[in-house]
């Protein structure tokens, strides 16, 4: 480990040299300087550890050079040495940041125990330091760290499946075939589950409310309809959307708002019978705008709406217990909404439909002009 | 038999680099792998391939990216510069290429691969890549 380094900062010479002499004797790197200019010089070039100030120096006073130290890096420990007579002076300095003071005349034994305390300081800042960033940055990433761990044996999983149901390896007899497709299923679910909770996990209300700004609904809109037409069809249900050419931008985070749109949207295909119709409707109404998923699926049991926002929750419906579903779905689009500042609303008659209404505020008016992106 | 081209899968998951091996063997590529970016990096120089499949992930979450950095600016390796990066990661990709990290700044500014795909893929999403990538090269 490297050597600790303290900065002596005296306007005598004496005082300077004997302070190296004793210091060094202890395998400290010293360096000197005779003003408070050049001490502070001296730490820009070098970072040290420990700094030694006279309090009456005539250039600049002990006092300003502790202050200056301070602001420059408050991490440095630093030590007022002062005569007896200004021991007061000395408290001050303290009330600025010193961290001890030694008064003059001292002996080499007075001098290092100072120093080595001063030092000990100065180690434990700088590891409880790092520690608190070690754990900072595990925080941040821990999200991520998690994701890897979950979704790679699974993917390692899923790829075995996509290689076997691609006749690689061997052809397949149809039941053979038929029960990999269902492992394969299965296990996709099961990193739908692990994205959603994931997705649940990682929102953070505080930077949607930062990244709140105008957007078009229904430029936001054809993004998140772009990943489902094709299940759309493939169910036979028709999409359609009546959004109005004057309809206001809505105060939105964009990415997340997405996620809630292609949500409903995706429910709404999901749980809607063959042959039927999602319409996706909004209108303005005084300074907020409505934003409705209207589907002709098989509803939703009165009993069990004030349930379907929460985690987990899956309604007991046979039609609907037959869907892949995580029950995470609405959870995560009303905790998006509620941070966009905005409410859900949902009108369901069982074996009808249902409709899912998001309530979001209009962006403030300001000129006119399509936001691009 | 002659081959399309020689691979080199770099993972640290014995099981993902086994079954891409057999979609790249299926169709006719030579493969190579190698189990973390030290082994990688060694054997681009020995076997010289067409192509690169690397998964991000691999010991440190910076080893793979550590990998493409020292393809494409060492000098000393500056023969295997242009031979195509697949980047490969079971990590979900939010934004093309860039996969999402909370927090930008942990990114730092990270080499661009030519390519990324997420993990597990269909073995025809990975041949097409592959091929498409293998003739930008000759292009």
């Amino acid at each position: 480990m490297d050597p600790p380094k303290v900065l002596v900062i005296d306007d005598e010479e004496i005082a300077r040299v004997s302070c190296r002499r004793v210091l060094a004797r202890e395998g400290i790197a010293v360096s000197l300087a005779s003003s408070g200019r050049e001490g502070l010089e001296i730490l820009l070039q070098e970072p040290h550890d420990l700094v030694l100030v006279d309090l009456k120096m005539a250039e600049m006073d002990g006092v300003e050079v502790v202050r200056r130290i301070h602001a420059f890096d408050p991490g440095i420990v630093t030590v007022i040495i002062t005569g007896y007579a200004t021991i007061e002076s000395a408290v001050a300095v303290m009330k600025e940041g010193a961290y001890d003071y030694l008064p003059k005349p001292f002996t080499p034994d007075e001098l290092l125990i100072v120093v080595r305390r001063g030092l000990e300081k100065r180690r434990l800042d700088l590891e409880s330091r790092a520690l608190r960033e070690e754990k900072e940055a595990m925080e941040r990433n821990f999200v991520t760290m998690v994701t890897h761990q979950l979704r790679s044996p699974l993917a390692a999983i899923l790829q075995y499946f996509e290689v076997l149901l691609a006749g690689i390896g061997g052809e397949l007899t149809d039941s053979q075939r038929e029960m990999l497709q269902r492992a394969k299923d299965r296990l996709e679910s099961l990193m739908a589950l692990i994205n959603d909770w994931l997705d649940m996990s990682r929102l953070n209300e505080g930077e949607i409310v930062n990244r709140l700004r105008p957007v078009d609904l229904r430029q936001c809109l054809d993004e998140a309809l772009k990943g489902l037409e094709w299940s759309a069809r493939q169910k036979n249900v028709s999409l359609l959307v009546d959004i109005p050419q004057d309809l206001p931008r809505i105060q939105a985070d964009p990415d997340t708002f997405r996620e809630v749109l292609s949500n409903l949207v995706s429910n709404a295909v999901k749980y809607n019978r063959a042959g039927g119709r999602v319409t996706i409707r909004a209108r303005a109404q005084n300074g907020s705008v409505r934003v409705e998923v209207e589907d002709t699926g098989v509803g939703i049991d009165e009993k069990e709406i004030p349930f379907i926002f929460e985690q987990f929750y899956r309604a007991r419906d046979r039609e609907v217990r037959a869907q892949e579903g995580t029950g995470l779905g609405l959870a995560i689009a009303r905790k998006i909404v509620r941070a966009h500042g905005g409410t859900m609303e949902v009108k369901s008659r069982k074996g009808e439909g249902s409709t899912f209404a998001v309530i979001v505020h209009a962006a403030p008016a300001e000129g006119a002009g399509k936001e691009r992106r | 038999m002659a081959t399309k081209g020689k691979i080199l899968i770099v993972d640290d998951d014995a099981d993902f680099a086994k079954s891409t091996k057999m979609i790249l063997l299926a169709d006719d590529y030579e493969v190579v792998i190698a189990s973390d970016g030290k082994e990688g990096l060694r054997k681009v120089q020995e076997e010289k391939p067409d192509l690169i499949i690397l998964d991000i992930m691999m010991e440190s979450i910076f080893e793979g990216f550590s990998l493409v950095s020292s393809l494409r600016s060492d000098p000393q390796l500056a023969a295997y510069k242009n031979i195509p990066i697949l980047m490969v990661s079971s990590v979900r990709s939010d934004t093309g290429s860039r996969f999402a990290f909370d927090d930008p700044e942990d990114m730092g500014s990270l080499p661009e691969p030519d390519d990324y795909l997420d993990k597990p893929f269909k073995p025809k999403e990975l041949l097409d890549r592959v091929a498409e990538l293998m003739a930008r090269k000759r292009a």
